[in-house]
């Protein structure tokens, strides 16, 4: 894998551009962005419907490969790497908290947790401890043999972000990680993102002013560029 | 991730879709059942044939008349047509048979059918007419319950075949009795044991006499000429005597290897023949049942790119988490080999079901012959083998494009499927 010279930072992106085709036209998703985060912080990124911001995540995560453009993550050039490769990176270095909590429903809580590890092919003792030491956690301790459908949306998120953290990745990435909570538990699923500060950098793309004051730096997305960036949060707004 | 786990996550996703995994189990389930059904009975078949004929013995060389083999078995085994044809074998051809080297005895038949009366009553039996040296021929298989054999100088009697004495009549013959054949008295002599080797059956149902007395009725055999000559030789040469016996009726016949008029055959020969014939009706028979795994083959395909359709989200959330393309191949190529695995289980004790039906139907029909009493299906463990692995390779085939489908997603597209 390519390492990069800046390991300081748990991403670079550099002029990063995604063009869709769609019935001919040509939409330029994300158009030539060039940022950076440090480690252990909070990034919002922000933006209305359509901004581009999902599919930067998108791309930043590896599950999507840009036009052009550059991607350095925790030191490595991903824009390279093979399809297996990106999939090995996912899972040892990404933690994904998504909208709409993607657990698995055939799944229990304790076993969507430890999926990431039951995937790296670790043995299913030692990934069940440590599944239940993250339910336990989250404060879910108890519902660990519930299935998805048994389970409230902010109990679901906090599965999501307890099997986010399993495989103790260098960056978790949230996309619209309250959306679909209501006010007060979206604040705690922040509050819970923000502590992971300590153990990783965690980006999150909102478009909730409220949660978005939860992060450390803010980059605002209009029209697939940035329209703010580079700065502590207190100073962009 | 470890193939316990794929199984684990197959096992989950066959058991969440009960219904529509079992509806699909049973398309390969009929399929297996009809392969094992039809080898099992197609090997019971070949193995009691190849017991039938090592009965005969395999010293055993026969004449018969007509140029291939086809045309004297069908005159001979596939019924009917005894006096139809008239064989050309001559009393010449007798003793030049007896001249070959290794020849230990040779007996002429002629045969035929008539009806034959036991006091009132009246029944269409096989004649015989034979020689002396034909129980010696046919020592293998030939035992005498009762009396005895035909021997030279005999005139006016008869043997009766073990059926043709017990339960062709009403009342059973006993020895010392008299039978007719047209006007003609005959004195029963000997009773016959069961015949071994097939065929038996009809050796069973036959009256023998003298070849001067079955020429009475020369209308259908002709005056001269032999139905066919049984000849045993030395056993281990049995193959390179009837090349003698061959080469040297054609010199005596002055018939070249193009034009020659009689055919001689083996146990053997006999054997291999009716593996063609077998061999035919199995290919037949494997086609129909191929025919109804591929349906099967075909339920499970479409099962799996339903499956694949359904979970497209799931196959994304399982990308995000850093599932390899490989890895979600192999969760559905191993939940099609369940089910195929499965559907071969449950095909396997469903054609051990049917298999055992078709053997008891087999039994009571042929009960009378001498087919009857030996088991018509087999089933090797070879067989079984087969049928799981077959019926797992069939899963993993059917499974191979719906799980490619699967792996080729794209983890974004995936995860945006509604």
């Amino acid at each position: 894998m390519n390492k990069m010279a800046n390991q300081n930072h748990a991403l670079e992106v550099k002029n990063l551009t995604k063009i869709y085709e769609s019935e001919g036209v040509k939409v330029r998703a994300v158009d030539g962005m060039t940022f950076s985060i440090p480690r252990n912080q909070v990034m919002g990124i922000m933006g209305s419907s359509g901004s581009g911001k999902s599919t930067l995540l998108h791309l930043i995560g590896c599950l999507d490969k840009p036009t052009s453009g550059k991607i350095y993550l925790d030191g490595i050039d991903i824009s390279k790497l093979n399809d297996d490769k990106l999939a090995k990176l996912r899972n040892e270095k990404i933690g994904f908290v998504f909208q709409i909590f993607n657990l698995h429903p055939l799944l229990t809580a304790v076993e969507n947790v430890e999926l990431p590890e039951t995937i790296a092919g670790k043995p299913e003792k030692e990934r069940k401890q440590k599944a239940m030491a993250l339910l336990k956690l989250v404060g879910l301790e108890a519902r660990a043999h519930h299935f998805p459908n048994q389970l409230s949306g902010g109990e679901q998120q906090r599965i999501a972000i307890a099997r986010a953290l399993i495989n103790d990745p260098s960056i978790i990435m949230a996309d619209e990680p309250t959306g679909n909570l209501d006010s007060k538990t979206g604040h705690e699923i922040m509050r819970i993102l923000v502590n992971l500060k300590k153990k990783a950098t965690v980006i999150v793309i909102t478009h909730d002013i409220d949660i978005a004051e939860h992060a450390d730096h803010i980059i605002k997305i209009k029209d697939g560029k940035i329209e703010y960036a580079n700065g502590f949060r207190k100073k962009i707004i | 991730m470890k193939f316990r786990d794929s199984l684990k996550f197959a096992l989950n996703n066959l058991t969440t879709r009960g219904l529509r995994s079992w509806l699909t189990i049973i398309g390969v389930i009929i399929g297996v059942a009809a392969i094992v059904a039809i080898v099992s009975v197609g090997q019971g078949m070949h193995e009691v044939i190849s017991s039938q004929l090592g009965a005969l013995g395999n010293d055993q060389v026969y004449v018969m008349p007509g140029s291939s083999m086809e045309s004297s078995m069908e005159s001979s085994f596939m019924g009917g047509g005894f006096a139809k044809e008239p064989g050309d074998l001559t009393d010449k051809d007798l003793q030049v048979i007896k001249t070959v080297e290794g020849v230990l005895y040779a007996a002429p038949d002629i045969a035929g059918r008539e009806t034959v009366t036991y006091i009132d009553d009246s029944k269409p039996l096989y004649i015989w007419g034979t020689t002396e040296d034909w129980a010696k021929v046919r020592e293998a298989s030939l035992s005498v319950e009762s009396g005895r054999f035909l021997i030279k100088g005999d005139n006016g009697v008869a043997v009766l075949g073990n059926n043709a004495a017990k339960e062709a009549f009403d009342k059973e013959v006993l020895l010392g009795s008299q039978i007719k054949i047209g006007n003609d008295s005959y004195r029963v002599i000997g009773i016959l044991g069961e015949f071994g080797g097939l065929g038996g059956s009809s050796e069973d149902r036959s009256v023998y006499l003298t070849l001067e007395d079955a020429k009475k009725y020369s209308g259908l055999f002709g005056e001269k000429n032999y139905y066919a000559i049984e000849i045993r030789v030395e056993s281990e040469r049995t193959e390179e005597i009837a090349q003698k016996i061959k080469e040297r009726l054609m010199a005596s016949r002055h018939v070249t290897e193009e034009k020659i008029d009689f055919t001689i055959y083996t146990p053997q020969m006999i054997m291999k023949t009716v593996n063609s014939v077998l061999a035919t009706i199995n290919l037949f028979l494997y086609g129909i049942a191929a025919i109804s795994l591929v349906v099967g083959a075909v339920g499970i395909a479409n099962t799996m790119f339903t499956s694949v359709t359904e979970r497209t989200r799931q196959i994304g959330i399982l990308k995000a988490l850093g599932m390899t393309n490989r890895g979600i191949m192999n969760v559905f190529l191993v939940e099609s080999a369940l089910i195929g695995l499965v559907g071969g289980v449950l095909g396997l004790f469903v054609g051990f079901i049917i298999s055992g039906i078709i053997g008891q139907i087999a039994a009571i029909l042929l009960a009378s012959s001498r087919i009857g009493g030996a088991s018509m299906v087999l089933i090797t463990p070879g067989l079984v083998i087969f049928a799981l692995i077959f019926s797992m390779v069939i899963g993993v085939i059917s499974g191979i494009f719906p799980a490619r489908r699967a792996s080729k997603l794209q983890p974004v597209e995936a995860l945006r499927y509604e």
